[in-house]
């Protein structure tokens, strides 16, 4: 962001996200097309959302057609962090699955530790003792002085 | 009452032990989180959101204010140390880096903590004399009007918000529909919950900004932020010291930067965030030597800063008194008060002076919390700063995690943010900004409860919103703001059909 201005979406970019968005747009609308509509006068619970589905429809659209204009050379083009959205996802998704099969110390340190592994340098050493402080703080914190209904461990 | 008479009422509401230890505690954690590389201030505030269910309603407020203007004291700090952009210092990277680089960092973080200040201290006093008229103006509005406003934050969000004005449209509307999601409160027909019966209540605007603005900015942001190659020792008292020559530069830049940040804070979708940007392209505009700009100029530093801390301050008054939030952050705000049953809106003045003018004094004594955390504890922070990211995001997940956990003691929530960091971070791929969907999750229930209001009354005559004065007007510059924005866009992208819609 230092170097000038930053470039414009690619044309892949906004042909995904318009497909994307006309997806979005016709699913919301199909499924709100069940609920009453009402009239003008008294607007029913579908009257809204098949409104709204209907402009991200059409806005989709113009963003599908805008993606075949030419343009310069695409350099915005983003990598996916796979590695990144494995770590993380596992991690948050485990904690889901402990926290109250397990209690909430062993929910966060696999969730410390898997989440770790999107780090560039994983070094063992160093996530030992940072999950440990870290699960002790959150003892204390979550546990000793707010008390939420959770047990720490569950066995 | 007279004025003084509020400000004391204020000030003893402020002054409570409890509420100055929540103003204490969400000034310094916004700092710490705005220091921090890669968690925002939305994300700040929607961690701590849980927080505000177990404590009275000012002190929440109070907090979570706290958390705001002290996330933007904070990024600064990481913008000129580190050139790292955060939303909202993004642009103090661009002069903010090269006086470090230049040596100059000392010089510079203490003119932009001048340069808050300032800031925020002319935004409180507009709060202060303005937040009060604008909300007995707003009690002769009727659901017209504020039809007619709704869809002008809209609009605005549209028009204001970064990237293309089509994109900001998709994700307003995307929000609405998910704050359409729950039991609709008229017909008591459940929509869009999928036969999951926990929907029914709705999504939690906690849950879904922790997953936009938290998770998917920490899987962006993993093993990608550079480590900083700073250290603290260099900030020293002497390098502190601006120069004359940085003094006569610096006022009236400063002075340009709060203007431009007091107007923009309080249109609708504009925020800190534009009201930054904003306040560097004026400044480059009229400098005499715009050359300067981008080699370490100070007035490229501190005009933009005091800008965002105006727009902070001054975003309060529609939020307070119109009930209709200009930035994600007021609108994880209102849903907060909403949850505590008070309506942010023209009664709110009235009916809650303890709470408004707490918080008016509790920003003062937080401002001056914040410029003794950044001129003697500067250091501090500086060392925070060489702390690798790496390092840090794990915890900051826990956070997320057990705050989302504790909203409602639910493993779905947990599994919600992370959909929506997934999804967050798929928007962010796509160049999709997550900013205006948080605003419309807001606006949306309130657009659709003010539009189905105001045709009753009318016996479904859709002209008769534009037929009163307030509505009339508003409903009419809203669509010329849209004609504007996208004309501008077609003019980038020439060869694309005409083929505007109105929301309405």
């Amino acid at each position: 962001m230092s170097e000038g201005a930053e470039q414009g979406p690619s044309s892949r970019q906004d042909l995904i996200g318009g497909l994307l968005s006309v997806a979005l747009g016709l699913s919301a609308f199909i499924e709100a097309a069940h609920y009453p509509i009402g009239s003008l006068l008294r607007m029913g619970p579908g009257f809204f959302p098949c409104g709204i589905a209907a402009i991200i429809t059409l806005l989709g659209l113009m963003l599908i057609i805008s993606s075949f204009r030419s343009r310069p050379v695409d350099r915005s083009a983003q990598v996916i962090r796979f590695r990144s959205v494995a770590a993380i996802g596992l991690g948050v998704a485990l904690f889901a699955l402990l926290i109250e099969r397990a209690g909430l110390i062993p929910a966060t340190l696999v969730l410390l530790v898997v989440s770790s592994f999107a780090q560039q340098r994983w070094d063992p050493r160093r996530i030992a003792y940072l999950s440990v402080a870290i699960t002790a703080l959150v003892y204390l914190i979550f546990i000793v002085v707010l008390q939420i209904p959770v047990a720490a461990v569950k066995l | 009452m007279g004025f003084f008479d509020n400000l004391k009422l204020g000030a003893e509401v402020a002054f409570t032990a409890q509420n100055l230890f929540y103003c204490f505690l969400g000034v310094t954690l916004g700092n710490l989180m705005g220091v921090i590389p890669g968690v925002g201030a939305v994300a700040a505030v929607s961690i701590l959101l849980p927080v505000t269910y177990y404590i009275p309603p000012s002190a929440g407020l109070i907090m979570l204010a706290g958390l705001y203007y002290g996330a933007v004291y904070g990024a600064v700090t990481g913008a000129i140390l580190l050139n790292i952009p955060h939303t909202v210092s993004a642009v103090e990277c661009l002069d903010g880096y090269p006086m470090a680089k230049q040596g100059r960092a000392g010089v510079a973080l203490f003119m932009t903590t001048i340069a808050s200040l300032c800031g925020s201290v002319v935004g409180i006093v507009i709060i202060a004399l303005f937040a009060p008229p604008v909300a007995a103006i707003a009690l002769t509005f009727e659901s017209p009007d504020y039809f007619a406003l709704v869809v002008l934050g809209m609009t605005g969000a549209v028009a204001l918000a970064r990237g293309s004005p089509i994109r900001s449209f998709i994700m307003i509307l995307t929000g609405m529909l998910i704050g359409l999601v729950g039991m609709d409160v008229t017909s008591a027909q459940p929509r869009f919950i999928f036969g999951v019966t926990e929907f029914v209540d709705g999504i939690s605007i906690g849950v879904i900004a922790m997953g936009l603005f938290g998770v998917a900015e920490i899987i962006w942001n993993a093993g990608q932020v550079p480590t900083g190659a700073i250290n603290a020792r260099d900030i020293t008292w002497r390098s502190l010291l601006p120069t004359r020559d940085d003094l006569r530069r610096s006022w009236p830049a400063i002075l340009r930067g709060t203007g431009v940040g007091s107007f923009f804070g309080v249109l609708p979708g504009a925020g800190a965030v534009l009201a930054s940007i904003m306040g560097y392209t004026i400044e480059k505009q009229v400098s005499a030597e715009p050359e300067r700009f981008g080699r370490g100029a100070i007035e490229g530093v501190v005009a933009p800063e005091a800008a965002a801390n105006a727009a902070c301050q001054t975003s309060f008054v529609p939020m307070l008194t119109l009930g209709i939030p200009t930035d994600p952050i007021t609108a994880v705000m209102l849903a907060a008060l909403l949850i505590k049953g008070i309506s942010p809106g023209p009664e709110f003045i009235g009916a809650h002076p303890d709470i408004f003018w707490g918080l008016v004094v509790s920003f003062v004594l937080g401002n001056v919390l914040l410029v003794i955390w950044h001129i003697p504890f500067i250091r501090l922070w500086v060392k925070l700063l060489t702390i690798p990211f790496d390092l840090l995001f794990p915890a900051v997940l826990v956070l997320i995690c057990l705050g989302v956990y504790t909203i409602h003691n639910s493993v779905l929530d947990i599994l919600l943010v992370l959909f929506f960091g997934f999804v967050g971070y798929g928007m962010r791929l796509l160049r999709f900004e997550p900013a205006p969907l948080l605003i419309g999750l807001v606006l949306g229930p309130l657009l659709e409860a003010y539009l189905r209001r105001s045709l009753i009354v009318s016996h479904g005559n859709v002209l008769a919103l534009f037929e009163r004065p307030v509505s009339g007007s508003v409903l009419l510059f809203s669509a010329l703001i849209l004609v504007w924005t996208f004309r501008k866009g077609l003019r980038t992208k020439r060869k694309m059909k005409p083929a505007e819609n109105g929301p309405a």
